[in-house]
């Protein structure tokens, strides 16, 4: 289980102080689908970086499991990552110099010294790209890339998947199909907190958060 | 995946940004390499222009009056020969190319001249054989100065008669401009012969090392050997080899410093930007769990990548360098100019650990970078 309590998120600057996110308080069960939504700018991507041990809150507590993970050192904080989260981003963010299967791969040096190749193949196999293992980032559609990025997710068979607008650059219908993908992982027992303008993508979720100004406004 | 073949395949992506640092790395130990090597040659070959100037170390008898020597050009007194043998057999003396003459003031064919015998140099028995100092003249034969040849219409061949004596003129010495002009050098025996002084000598010339005692201390330890002795520096020429010994070292210790400092900021630079760079690139691997370690180790490895391959590169650049330009630079020491192997072992553990400390600080704005900041930038 996913517990903020009271957790404010100020970024201090010359033109003055930014609340990305102002007392927030959430909990998210495990197994549980929940959609962030909210215009840009709300404190949305803010916070789902909180959730995953990425930006150390300036109020409030993250708790996981009823540990809170900013307690934790920075090197446990990185290998609670890699051990517990799986993260998609809009930009798919695939490293450019490797190939699929090597994108797939990485997370699984930190965990699995003797890398999952044979369920990373499985995985983009799933994900309809088993033929394109050795194509860079750069030769693959963005359909691919998003989905090269989701089966990245999923390597180090993680119990919490955040995903930051995964479908914002894809087509309908490629989109469908990465919440899709997102929705099966939550069938399999995943917790999944979907930071989305779709509205049909609410359809999928257990829940729907709305955020704004950085406050929960309803769905907490 | 490991971090090694991550490495390798960002180095295989940015290729410009690696074959830049690499030609940066090369460059410097290629400088360095030829510097050093043809350093080797330059040593040898500054010793032996030094040595040209001629000896600085005096061993004249007690009893000469230092001004009067000046003057007359010649010892008053004198020691035996057996001297030369004794200091050159006695190890430890920092000197060497030990020459023993007799000299004296003589007139001749209604002239004034000095006339020299002098004994082919011995070398010290700890010191290397090196090219002999000074004249070797065999017995029966003599060298006469310039002025007193052209004078007195000598010539190479000619029979002279010096002082009873019968000479052959093997040389004219080549115009001098100095006292030399009116020299006549035989065999030391000849002229003791002539001057009625055998076994004696009254002048021992050497040439102090430049291994680094001082003068005092070389008068003292030839003291201890041939008692009854002074011994004189020839400071002009004594601070000239110095001098210039130190020069050419502290210019090529500056240049290597300063294209060493100048190489490893344009590492440090190039690591900067390839940081930038891949400012996404390290959110991402932060995100996915990767820890400060391993983005250092990204950042530093890539460093000492660059610094093994650079001093690998460099090492064969400069030898080439060395070896194609020494000869021409050293013209009389260019057969010295060999490759210097032995410091390529050194350069292999050097050269990348410079390239990593040079890529530190970028490594460490790597490992700071906020994650959270490049990840919600779009």
């Amino acid at each position: 289980m996913i517990q903020l309590e009271n957790v404010s998120q100020v970024y201090r600057s010359r033109r003055g102080e930014v609340r990305a996110l102002d007392e927030v308080s959430l909990t998210v069960r495990n197994s549980e689908f929940v959609v962030v939504k909210g215009p840009s700018g709300s404190g949305k991507s803010t916070l789902l970086l909180t959730i995953a041990g990425m930006i150390r809150p300036t109020r409030g507590r993250v708790l996981v499991n009823d540990a809170d993970i900013y307690h934790l050192s920075n090197r446990e904080r990185a290998r609670f990552r890699a051990q517990n989260v799986g993260f998609v981003f809009q930009s798919y963010h695939l490293v450019p110099y490797l190939s699929a299967l090597e994108n797939v791969l990485l997370p699984t040096m930190l965990v699995s010294p003797d890398a999952r190749r044979h369920t990373a193949c499985q995985l983009l196999n799933h994900f309809g790209i088993g033929q394109r293992l050795a194509h860079k980032p750069a030769e693959l559609s963005t359909g691919e890339r998003q989905r090269t990025a989701v089966a990245r997710a999923l390597s180090n068979r993680p119990w919490l998947l955040l995903a930051d607008e995964p479908t914002g650059n894809l087509d309908p219908e490629t989109g469908l199909q990465i919440i899709e993908y997102l929705a099966e992982f939550h069938r399999q027992g995943g917790t999944v907190v979907l930071v989305t303008h779709e509205r049909w993508a609410e359809e999928y979720a257990e829940r729907t958060i709305s955020i704004r100004h950085g406050r929960i406004e309803e769905g907490s | 995946m490991s971090i090694m073949r991550l490495l390798l395949r960002e180095v295989q992506h940015r290729k410009l940004s690696f074959l830049l640092g690499l030609l940066a790395v090369a460059m410097a130990v290629a400088l360095f390499v030829a510097l050093l090597t043809m350093g080797r040659a330059s040593n040898i070959e500054t010793t032996r222009l030094m040595r040209n100037l001629g000896f600085n170390v005096l061993i004249l008898p007690k009893e000469t009056d230092l001004a009067d020597y000046w003057a007359a050009d010649s010892a008053k007194g004198d020691m035996p020969e057996e001297y030369l043998r004794r200091l050159a057999e006695t190890p430890g003396i920092a000197a060497d190319h030990y020459v023993a003459t007799l000299e004296k003031k003589v007139r001749w064919r209604g002239r004034a001249i000095l006339l020299t015998g002098v004994l082919a140099e011995r070398t010290a028995i700890d010191a290397r054989k090196k090219a002999p100092m000074g004249y070797k003249i065999p017995r029966g034969a003599c060298y006469v100065g310039y002025a007193i040849a052209h004078s007195l219409g000598i010539k190479r061949k000619d029979t002279i008669d010096l002082l009873g004596k019968k000479l052959t003129v093997q040389r004219v010495v080549l115009e001098a401009g100095s006292k030399e002009d009116i020299r006549i050098y035989a065999h030391l025996h000849d002229v003791q012969e002539v001057l009625g002084m055998r076994g004696r000598i009254n002048t021992i010339q050497a040439l102090q090392c430049l291994c680094g005692g001082t003068m005092a201390e070389l008068q003292e330890e030839i003291s201890g050997v041939l008692p009854g002795t002074q011994i004189v520096e020839l400071r002009s020429i004594a601070t000239a080899r110095s001098e210039t010994r130190q020069m050419v070292e502290k210019h090529v210790g500056f240049i290597v410093a300063a294209v060493l400092a100048v190489c490893a900021a344009w590492v440090g630079l190039l690591s900067l930007l390839n940081v930038r760079e891949r400012r996404t690139e390290i959110g991402i691997l932060r995100a996915l769990g990767f820890g400060s370690s391993h983005i250092a180790a990204l950042f530093l490895g890539r460093a000492a990548f660059i610094g093994l391959l650079g001093a690998a590169v460099g090492f064969a650049v400069g030898t080439a360098l060395a070896l194609h330009v020494g000869p021409e630079i050293f013209k009389l020491t260019f057969s010295k100019v060999r490759p210097a192997y032995d410091l390529l072992i050194p350069l292999v553990f050097v050269t990348p650990l410079v390239a990593t400390l040079a890529s530190f600080l970028p490594a460490m704005i790597a490992v700071t970078q906020d994650p959270a900041v490049t990840l919600t930038e779009e």
